[in-house]
């Protein structure tokens, strides 16, 4: 028998809404299947099992907050006869097997949200409005519920998307503050800034993209992760986290990814194994993971495996970040917009393309000698794009 | 020219679901517009001449910033619109 408990997705997450689930009791889920969805301060996330079995009890309704550490899901392996206790959860979502209930059945709860096909922007508004997904008419793709659907009652007034409501506490934001707070509290920063000429890289980049269809490009911000992952081979003691007084160093390295999202705040989903990712891998990665933010399907272990951060900036961006590191890591690495900047190369002072390379590291762990020779790495590691 | 720029906000509204499609200026930059980063135009680009089997070569991606740009560049270069909904 194995359980699936909601999980801590952050040092400063409590509790978690489970959202929706995506299995029935008896159902057979393999390690990595995902079984629900669950709803944090900062995001919708895919709740996956970490074993093979049979779905037992789905011990939680859709729509119920729970602590961290609740029992969410009972499993059993595949020859183990079902529980005999009765199950407590809800009623399975579509025709499941009934089984005997020796007692009577429980009052239908309120139908859930999460039954029907609805955006995360519209889940998300019809809360803040108070209004329910079920009475709506959806107009998007299969008859989903989309934000255009999902209007506030006629006695409030219309929500015009002209200027933003100025900024309250959102629950992304409550995360942000929390996690930073206690950043900048305990985590001695030092910052060192480096900028790096991408005239080879993006030349390189160029002709790599004119051979290739517009699915397969590859944008410079796969170039600099993959450069980032490579240069933390060489300096390991910016890759891993600081707990209970001490280092504890990563064999891995998952590259926490900040995205911004629109709605305000930001997250950092990792990208597991991205130093033995090809560039191609990369790319296809950052893709899916930029998009699966958007539809808020991360996965769960998405969110807390990072062993360090990248954030870059972007087309938008100004030119250099001084990034905060997210507790318990001890490192993040910045990137600013690429601009074209005057570039002594040999004799002559010339127009190239460079980018603000940053790095915050914790003092407790490295020093700014072996913080300074991580961003050289990074230099030189985009100064061969061919082997990256 | 309506029926493919409401496809490509059908698109777009699968590949950042947090957009409002209803709201697009067709006029205006979507990136500025919508604060879409590079990942998401590339993603909707991809998606658009993977759709609509439209080869969008890579010096006319900075030509193509709004949905008028996006329809009248498909609707030149592209085969039948493969996706009906």
């Amino acid at each position: 028998m194995s359980e699936i408990r909601m999980p801590s997705l952050g040092a400063d997450m409590e509790s978690g809404t489970l959202v929706e689930w995506k299995v029935k009791v008896g159902d057979h889920v393999a390690r990595g299947d995902v079984v629900g969805l669950v709803e944090t301060q900062k995001a919708t996330m895919e709740l996956e099992s970490f074993v093979d079995g049979i779905i037992d009890a789905l011990v939680v309704e859709p729509g119920t907050k729970v602590p961290v550490g609740t029992v969410l899901v009972r499993l059993r392996g595949a020859g183990q006869a079902p529980s005999v206790e009765p199950v407590t959860g809800v009623a399975a979502p579509g025709p499941a097997p009934a089984p005997p209930p020796p007692l009577p059945p429980p009052p239908l709860p309120p139908q859930p949200v999460s039954h029907i096909r609805s955006s995360p922007a519209a889940r998300k508004r019809a809360r803040e409005i108070g209004i329910e997904l079920a009475a709506l008419h959806g107009t998007g793709p299969h008859g989903a519920i989309v934000l255009r659907d999902v209007q506030a009652p006629p006695v409030v007034a219309p929500i015009v998307p002209v200027r933003k409501a100025p900024p309250t506490a959102s629950p992304v934001r409550e995360a942000i503050a929390a996690a930073m707070s206690r950043s900048k509290r305990e985590i001695p920063h030092y910052y060192l800034a480096h900028t790096i000429s991408l005239k080879h890289a993006l030349t390189w980049l160029a002709d790599t993209n004119a051979k290739r269809p517009i699915q397969e490009r590859i944008l410079p911000g796969a170039l600099l992760l993959r450069a980032t992952a490579l240069a933390l081979w060489e300096i390991p003691e910016l890759n891993g986290f600081w707990i209970d007084g001490a280092f504890r160093p990563s064999e891995e390295v998952h590259l926490g990814t900040a995205i911004a999202l629109r709605t305000g705040g930001l997250i950092a989903p990792a990208i597991l194994d991205a130093d033995e990712k090809s560039l191609d891998q990369l790319m296809k990665e950052l893709q899916d993971l930029v998009a699966r933010t958007r539809a808020g399907r991360l996965r769960a272990s998405e969110m807390t495996a990072a062993t360090i951060t990248v954030t870059s900036l972007g087309d938008r961006g100004c030119e250099a970040v001084w990034p905060v590191i997210n507790p318990p890591q001890v490192a993040i690495v910045g990137f600013g917009a690429i601009l074209e900047r005057p570039w002594v190369d040999g004799a002559a002072v010339v127009p190239h393309p460079t980018v603000v390379a940053t790095l915050a590291a914790d003092h407790r762990v490295s020093d700014g000698h072996r913080g300074g020779l991580f961003l050289s790495a990074l230099d030189r590691a985009l100064q061969e794009p061919h082997k990256l | 020219m309506t029926a493919l720029a409401d496809q490509i906000l059908a698109t777009l509204h699968r590949i950042a679901p947090d957009v409002d499609p209803a709201t697009v200026d067709h006029a205006r930059p979507l990136v500025d517009q919508l604060d879409l980063d590079s990942m998401d135009y590339q993603n909707l680009l991809a998606a658009l001449s993977t759709e609509h089997a439209c080869p969008i070569l890579e010096p006319d991606i900075p030509k193509l910033r709004t949905i008028d740009d996006l329809a009248r560049y498909l609707e030149t270069h592209g085969s039948r619109p493969t996706r009906t909904s």
